[in-house]
């Protein structure tokens, strides 16, 4: 397959893409799952980093969070489960309607009433004395219908207007502390011998880079043009370094998502059009984060050769705090810090992440059918 | 001469071996995150086995909370339906049960346990001729591995508001530490002059994409990186403690009742009202394909590589400099951090690197991931020997011996 670039944006994608090779390699990431975060987050609650985890990854090895819109993953995951339903339970046509009517005196009969968890015990007690022929059916059903409703039931806190944010694992202080144990990373970057080839990548295809040389600033412009094609030099230390799985909270449930997943029909589905919308070729929700790109202790230094004029200096030197190529970090905290200092054929950018504040650079991303197990 | 793949091939053989691993099953756990402890320590470390693994393209191992054994085996248990019913009246008799049924009444609140003794001593004077196909009709209903495995995830693992409930594996995190103290060392060597660079047949099969980065910073292609490739290098790895730790499930699992399910594709005791089925749970589509059996941990380890390749003094500068963050599984650490390294040249521009991790620190290695059938097997001739003995159950025979 021929790949058409933008000529405009070409350069700016290549070393782009250069660099992700470099961080797969240097890192130990597979280049079938990972993706650069553009720009990265640097979470300062709970809330930022399930903010940041909480999204439908689009299909790109750069995932530009001010280009792309996604949705967020509970958005679809909410939206998958409300659209499925299941058949009422068979529970009074299985004991008979002779027996129900029984049952159900000597349940109006108790108080309090039984909770809902221990209904298929009250209901095998009474069931084994009074009809033992359906005790094991009744008691089965019982369960089942808990065991669904609860899946479901899981949710609903989590939405409408008063509803719960969608808390995922880990937590930052969870995440700063299987940092704080796991080894560091250092390697170095040079545009005179990466390697731009992405074809044998999970995105092959046409994949620009839409920033240049700052967070904000178009690959497209001539300044941006005139980084990518100088000679750049990367110098990377990560004091720590780790890959974390990413598990939603205790408002998911794996099987229901499964089950809607592998079940194309109605039921369980309500709506049948409702499976290619989200999981067909083009639909909102075939991609999920399986895990996460963490480092703390961020020192990168940055050279290029670039004859940039004494105006582009000025301007990429007063965009600093914009945060630059590779990383793309705008300087929004004390716990980052981006300085440039350009002369003539040499700029040097230095950046740095505090110790303690997680910098999330990426992710692992899983087409839905791994996701939820089908390989 | 070997290329880059070979050495990542050969070295996966080779640690596979070394660690007495099943290429089968092994799955490398890479870059290998270190449990931390602290107050999710539980959770992390039963995350491994809970979180189902996805049938990668290599055999790394990429982590996913995606697929998850607790949610999926609630799931499952709301698909299935007890093994048999039993018809006691038509057993014993409607007269005979309607005076039973007036006795049982008369009594201190039975337990449910002691309702087919009690039937047999009342039988044994009221209704002889049926005291044992009776008391046998209660036994077998009490003992219904279906419905009792779905009677105690509700009473026990639901909340009374009927939510699930926290999962839990029965080894936990202390467990493992205090395993792993008193686990034995091993050491083991790998040489690039011998080594097997077939992966065909290991559990994800051979894949063109590299899954290790031996050789970090610096593309795989690099002349640096085919240097170090082509030249014969040799491993030495140490570990002071290294554990398989195999875990089993918390109260929720009923092994018998998933080998049950696996054993029968159709069928009782799958429910024919639910869109849960035998394919979507354990077939090409599903979500128990796989599951992560055990958990490789080791620590104190110390391992040692050399390259007999000629490392000119620009190359050596730019290897140590660029930290040689690359052959797995060597980190550059600094102190704080899991493990260190250190880069060495001889005389002869020979190449030693040396990786070690503070000993005391559980590192995991791996896991091993077992196909459904495997890790159900010795738990599933349990279940299909109750379910056989429940499908050929008959009253009157047990009712004439």
């Amino acid at each position: 397959m021929t790949t058409i670039f933008d000529a405009q944006t070409e350069s700016m994608t290549a070393i782009t893409d250069g660099w992700y090779n470099q961080l797969a390699g240097s890192l130990n990431l597979s280049t079938q799952y990972f993706q650069l975060l553009q720009p990265p987050a640097v979470p300062a609650s709970d809330q930022n980093l399930w903010d940041c985890l909480n999204v439908v990854p689009p299909v790109t090895l750069k995932f530009n969070r001010w280009f792309y819109q996604q949705p967020t993953f509970f958005s679809q995951y909410a939206a998958v489960v409300n659209g499925l339903s299941f058949p009422e339970s068979a529970f009074i046509e299985d004991i008979g309607a002779d027996t129900y009517l029984e049952w159900k005196a000597y349940l109006d009969s108790l108080a309090p009433r039984p909770p809902a968890n221990k209904l298929p015990s009250v209901w095998f007690q009474w069931a084994i004395v009074h009809a033992p022929s359906v005790a094991n059916i009744g008691r089965s059903d019982l369960s089942t219908q808990l065991l669904i409703e609860g899946a479901q039931a899981v949710l609903q806190p989590y939405e409408g207007p008063d509803g719960k944010p969608a808390d995922f694992s880990p937590a930052l202080p969870d995440l700063k502390s299987t940092l704080q144990a796991s080894s560091g990373a250092s390697f170095r970057f040079d545009s005179a011998s990466d390697d731009p080839d992405v074809s044998n990548s999970w995105v092959p295809g046409e994949d620009p880079n839409y920033f240049g040389i700052w967070t904000g600033s178009s690959a497209a412009f001539h300044v941006s043009r005139k980084f990518a094609s100088s000679k750049i030099t990367v110098s990377v230390d990560f004091d720590h370094f780790a890959t974390v799985p990413v598990i939603p909270g205790p408002w998911y449930n794996s099987s229901l998502l499964h089950q809607a997943w592998a079940s194309q029909a109605t039921p369980p589905w309500i709506d049948s059009t409702d499976w290619q919308n989200y999981f067909g070729s083009t639909g909102s929700f075939t991609q999920a984060v399986g895990s996460v790109v963490v480092a703390d202790g961020i020192t990168l230094t940055l050279t290029s050769d670039a004859g940039f004029t004494t105006a582009e200096q000025a301007i990429i030197e007063s965009l600093a705090a914009m945060g630059d190529w590779p990383v793309y970090c705008p300087v929004s905290s004390v716990a980052v810090s981006n300085s440039v200092s350009a002369g003539p054929g040499l700029l040097t950018i230095r950046f740095q992440s505090a110790p303690g504040n997680p910098v999330v650079l990426g992710f692992n991303v899983l087409d839905i059918r791994s996701y939820v197990g089908a390989g | 001469m070997s290329d880059f793949l070979d050495l990542q091939n050969g070295w996966y053989n080779g640690l596979t071996q070394g660690l007495g691993q099943n290429q089968d099953s092994f799955q490398i756990i890479q870059p290998a995150p270190p449990i931390a402890s602290g107050t999710a320590a539980n959770p992390t470390f039963w995350a491994y086995y809970n979180n189902i693994p996805p049938k990668t393209l290599t055999a790394q191992f990429v982590a996913s909370g995606g697929n998850q054994f607790y949610n999926n085996y609630r799931g499952l248990l709301s698909a299935l339906v007890p093994t048999r019913q039993i018809d006691v009246k038509a057993d014993i008799g409607a007269e005979n049960f309607a005076a039973w049924h007036a006795y049982v009444q008369t009594q201190p609140a039975p337990s449910m346990n002691q309702i087919p003794t009690m039937f047999r001593n009342w039988a044994m004077f009221n209704a002889p001729e049926v005291a044992n196909i009776g008391s046998s009709d209660y036994a077998a209903i009490l003992l219904d591995p279906v419905a009792t495995a779905q009677n105690e995830l509700t009473l026990v693992y639901t909340t009374p508001m009927g939510l699930p409930v926290n999962f839990d594996w029965q080894l936990n995190y202390a467990d493992m530490v205090n395993q792993l103290a008193s686990a034995p060392p091993r050491s083991f060597s790998f040489d690039s002059t011998s080594m097997n660079t077939n992966v065909s047949s290991s559990w994800a099969g051979s894949s063109k994409s590299g899954f290790f980065g031996l050789w970090g910073g610096s593309s795989s292609t690099s002349t640096l990186s085919e240097q170090f490739a082509s030249s014969r290098i040799q491993v030495n790895a140490s570990f002071e403690h290294i554990l398989v730790l195999p875990n089993t499930p918390g109260a929720w699992y009923y092994s018998s009742v998933m080998g049950l399910a696996f054993a029968n594709q159709t069928g009782n005791p799958w429910s024919d009202k639910s869109s849960i089925n035998w394919n979507n749970t354990f077939g090409p589509n599903g979500n128990m394909q796989y599951f992560g059996a055990n958990v490789i941990v080791a620590s104190g380890m110390s391992i040692t590589v050399t390259s007999d390749a000629s490392y000119s003094s620009l190359d050596q500068q730019t290897i140590t400099s660029s930290g040689s963050s690359g052959f797995w599984p060597f980190y550059s650490g600094d102190s704080g951090s899991t493990s260190t390294n250190r880069v060495t040249f001889n005389q002869d521009g020979h190449m030693t690197i040396t990786t070690s991790s503070i000993p005391g620190v559980p590192v995991v290695l791996g896991v091993n991931v077992l196909p459904a059938g495997q890790f159900v097997g010795h738990s599933s001739s349990l279940g299909i020997s109750l379910f056989e003995s429940a499908k050929a159950f008959a009253a009157e025979i047990l009712a004439a011996a």
